[in-house]
């Protein structure tokens, strides 16, 4: 008897246990009919031919009711429906296309490696805090190729990403803070959207709703290959890195260390891409780090 | 009878899920991986949003949660998980994210994405 009632302890326990790790979310992947119990009963039911039916039992009414609710019913699903069908807003959409630009030339960025912790998150962030920028979220991939050098990409709203070449960074020996410069002239750019207006994309699908066409499938074709040309071979011209180059001055020049550290950067940049093969097409996408210490350089007074 | 109640008390131990609760995936998309490295190799790849099971394990770094997806068990970055259900742009965007049309390969390194990101944010004033 005690053996009889030992095995079935056993039993039930081991029955609680299977049931206990079923997965929940197997249940859900069941298929559910959406289809309401108005919506069955108006499919199965022809009331055309029992008109004179309900006309004399007075149900007339309450088939109007009915009907009418189908209806209802038939344009909240509609709507429900349609709401899937939007193009992603232009807040969400600059991330998405970054990544999946970056996603798509994983290769040749060859950012996929095991790094440590270079601490250059830490830097930028203090950087950010000590020059006012707050609540600002970025991201720093560190890519293992001299093909793009240092670029920022738009993520929305306060949020950017960074690309950063190692084989830069090693080349120039640059500090921490010197990196957390070379960032910043990024964050310009982007808080600027010079990046996005130099895509030359017409963005104004975005947000908007396809339920009754098709999806533009070469939009985003347009954007990424757009995204490559920029960053690979155009970069930036004359006038918005002037531009950028008096918005560092003008942001640095209240805390004279940095402003320095800044001068020095280009200064190390400039003679070492004139030196360097591998970094000459650096002048194309930053013209030009001579131009810049001549801008930042305080004027000559003639006498 | 002490020799049953004993194998009774083993086997309920042995068959104990150590289930510590549930979290959501919050990035994009991301990886399960074998230990609690981010360049540790990748047992699955996980979705915003989805549902995964934290389980217990004694020797945890501090930002790794041991975590169960279907059939695999691994790591990942607490960072990456969250109590409350995320906003994801797969669930937003459904038609234009299908459209899409990202291979294996391209949500392998999505998922790799962010183990490579240094990620930071400025205080809020």
């Amino acid at each position: 008897m005690k053996n009889i009632l030992i095995l079935i302890l056993l039993i039930t326990n081991l029955l609680t246990h299977t049931s206990a790790q079923e997965d929940p979310e197997a249940k859900s992947t069941k298929k559910i009919d959406e289809t309401t119990f108005e919506e069955k009963e108006q499919k199965l039911i022809d009331y055309s031919n029992i008109k004179n039916v309900l006309i004399n039992d007075g149900l007339e009414k309450q088939q109007e009711q009915r009907e009418k609710l189908v209806k209802q019913i038939k344009v909240e699903r509609k709507s429900i429906s349609k709401d899937k069908y939007f193009y992603p807003t232009e807040e969400d959409f600059w991330d998405f296309i970054s990544e999946l630009w970056l996603v798509k030339n994983a290769q040749i960025l060859s950012w996929d490696f095991p790094k440590p912790e270079y601490g250059i998150d830490v830097a930028f962030k203090n950087l950010l805090e000590k020059l006012g920028y707050f609540n600002k979220h970025f991201k720093i991939l560190i890519v293992n190729t001299p093909t793009v050098v240092h670029f920022g990409l738009p993520a929305g709203k306060d949020s950017y990403i960074f690309l950063l070449s190692l084989p830069f960074v090693r080349s120039l020996d640059l500090t921490k803070v010197d990196i957390a410069l070379v960032l910043l002239e990024d964050f310009f750019r982007l808080e600027s959207k010079t990046f996005i207006n130099n895509l030359k994309v017409d963005t104004t699908i975005l947000g908007t709703n396809f339920y009754d066409t098709e999806v533009k499938k070469d939009f985003i074709q347009t954007v990424l290959k757009n995204y490559s040309r920029v960053i690979f071979d155009e970069g930036f011209d004359f006038q918005q890195q002037y531009e950028v180059t008096k918005e560092m001055d003008r942001v640095l020049k209240s805390d004279p260390a940095l402003w320095g550290a800044y001068f020095r950067v280009i200064n190390k940049i400039d003679k070492f891409i004139k030196s360097d093969l591998l970094y000459q097409k650096y002048l194309k996408i930053y013209p030009s780090p001579e131009l810049q210490i001549q801008w930042l350089s305080p004027k000559k007074k003639v006498i | 009878m002490k020799i049953f109640v004993f194998i009774f008390l083993l086997s309920t131990s042995s068959f104990a899920q150590t289930t510590m609760g549930r979290k959501y995936f919050s990035n994009f998309l991301g990886h399960v991986h074998k230990s609690m490295s981010k360049d540790a190799t990748s047992l699955t790849i996980v979705q915003c949003s989805h549902s995964v099971k934290i389980l217990k394990e004694n020797n945890l770094l501090a930002d790794w949660n041991y975590v169960q997806v279907g059939e695999d068990k691994g790591y990942v970055q607490s960072e990456f998980l969250t109590d409350k259900k995320p906003d994801c742009f797969q669930e937003k965007y459904p038609k234009f994210y299908n459209s899409v049309g990202l291979d294996i390969s391209e949500m392998y390194y999505w998922g790799k994405l962010y183990d490579q990101y240094f990620q930071g944010k400025s205080k809020i004033k």
